[in-house]
């Protein structure tokens, strides 16, 4: 198992898993501050718990259109960026979304050329 | 000095990747928010710009690939991100997997917050798996981790 | 070039990072449970995003007409580019049997 070839992985291996012992030891061995009672899942299992739990395929192919009210309260509230974020947000997100549909069919071009009929 | 086009992808993606993943963690939730010092301003200016970059780099390599395959060039590619069997592969569906449920969570006013939920839950679990995969690719390659001090040490194949 | 000094630096590095990245995140998951301190600076940090990053100029892609057009183009291009993926992914295929058996 200790391959001599593998040796600096596991000199890295040893000293990462060390590092993290010693700073959960010491994280679990200092007092304490009062525990939060929100908060303490992340942001996945947050949500999973308010909205995934009681959800059906249906539920993800609806929207919900009753949030725009809300929405366009937030959307004044959010006039106050910089224009060059405003530049970012749209250049990022055309780059993305107008990439997204020749990703997926690359992907299923590279799908069906690769895979192999017995 | 001959740079090969794989192993400057290679290193582009790993870089990037690094950066996504860095400020991704931070932003999972409280007890990670110590990664980025719940700065989460720039950890999300720098997440979403990255990932425009890495939706560049993932179209990039898919097209050189389909244009490889047009070729008919079967030479193989040691340093590259995407290919049809192990590691190759699966960074392909990975990377297929959290570009789509990222972009769900981008425009996430567009659909009901289960759906985004579900996007949310599915792009962290998959960077955890990600992440560690990576560790297990460090670990087949190490032979890429030469000493510093002698510089005849050999390269293997492989 | 893998034995360009330089090179050797910044796989090293990567590695490193990687390790760090790794380490860091089995620290935040095993340790002691935010405390209100930290749920305060997550939210706090949270608004901040929205309010001076993108995240929030992000959420108001519905009154964003130019980027509601961008994502409605890339909605109706991707089913026409699909089927033509499709068609291509079998021809390239036959393509390559044709040479492959002569």
């Amino acid at each position: 198992m200790f391959d001599k070839k593998k040796l600096n992985f596991w000199r890295l291996a040893f000293i990462f898993t060390g590092f993290t012992l010693l700073v959960l030891v010491y994280l679990w061995n200092s007092p304490q501050e009062p525990k939060s009672k929100m908060m303490g899942e992340s942001m996945g299992n947050m949500m999973k718990q308010m909205h995934v739990t009681n959800m059906t395929i249906y539920d993800l192919l609806t929207s919900e259109r009753e949030k725009q009210a809300s929405m366009s309260e937030m959307h004044s509230h959010h006039q106050n960026q910089s224009p060059i974020i405003f530049k970012l947000n749209f250049l990022t997100t055309s780059i993305i979304f107008l990439l997204l549909p020749f990703i997926i069919g690359g992907a299923i071009i590279l799908a069906i050329v690769w895979i192999k009929i017995v | 000095m001959n740079v090969r086009f794989d192993f400057i992808m290679h290193w582009l993606w790993a870089i990037v990747w690094a950066l996504l993943a860095l400020s991704g963690f931070g932003m999972v939730g409280a007890k990670h928010g110590w990664l980025v010092n719940f700065n989460y301003a720039t950890a999300d200016f720098v997440h979403r710009l990255s990932a425009a970059v890495f939706v560049v780099l993932t179209f990039v390599s898919i097209a050189y690939e389909v244009f490889r395959n047009i070729k008919k060039d079967t030479k193989n590619l040691a340093w590259f991100v995407i290919g049809r069997s192990g590691y190759q592969l699966f960074t392909f569906i990975t990377t297929l997997i959290l570009i789509i449920t990222g972009a769900l969570i981008w425009i996430c006013s567009e659909f009901n917050m289960s759906a985004v939920g579900f996007a949310l839950l599915i792009h962290e679990y998959i960077s955890y798996i990600a992440l560690a995969s990576v560790i297990w690719h460090i670990y087949k390659k190490c032979h890429a981790l030469l000493s510093l001090k002698k510089p005849e040490a050999k390269l293997q194949k492989g | 070039m893998l034995q360009k000094t330089w090179v050797k630096i910044f796989i090293w590095f990567m590695a490193i990072f990687f390790f760090f990245l790794a380490s860091g995140v089995v620290i935040s998951v095993l340790r002691p449970g935010p405390s209100e301190n930290e749920a305060m600076s997550f939210m706090m940090g949270m608004m901040s995003a929205m309010d001076s990053s993108m995240m929030g100029v992000a959420m108001n892609i519905e009154h964003d007409n130019a980027l509601q057009a961008v994502i409605a183009l890339s909605a109706s291009i991707a089913l026409p580019v699909m089927v033509l993926s499709v068609a291509a992914g079998i021809g390239i295929r036959l393509w390559q049997r044709r040479d492959r058996n002569v």
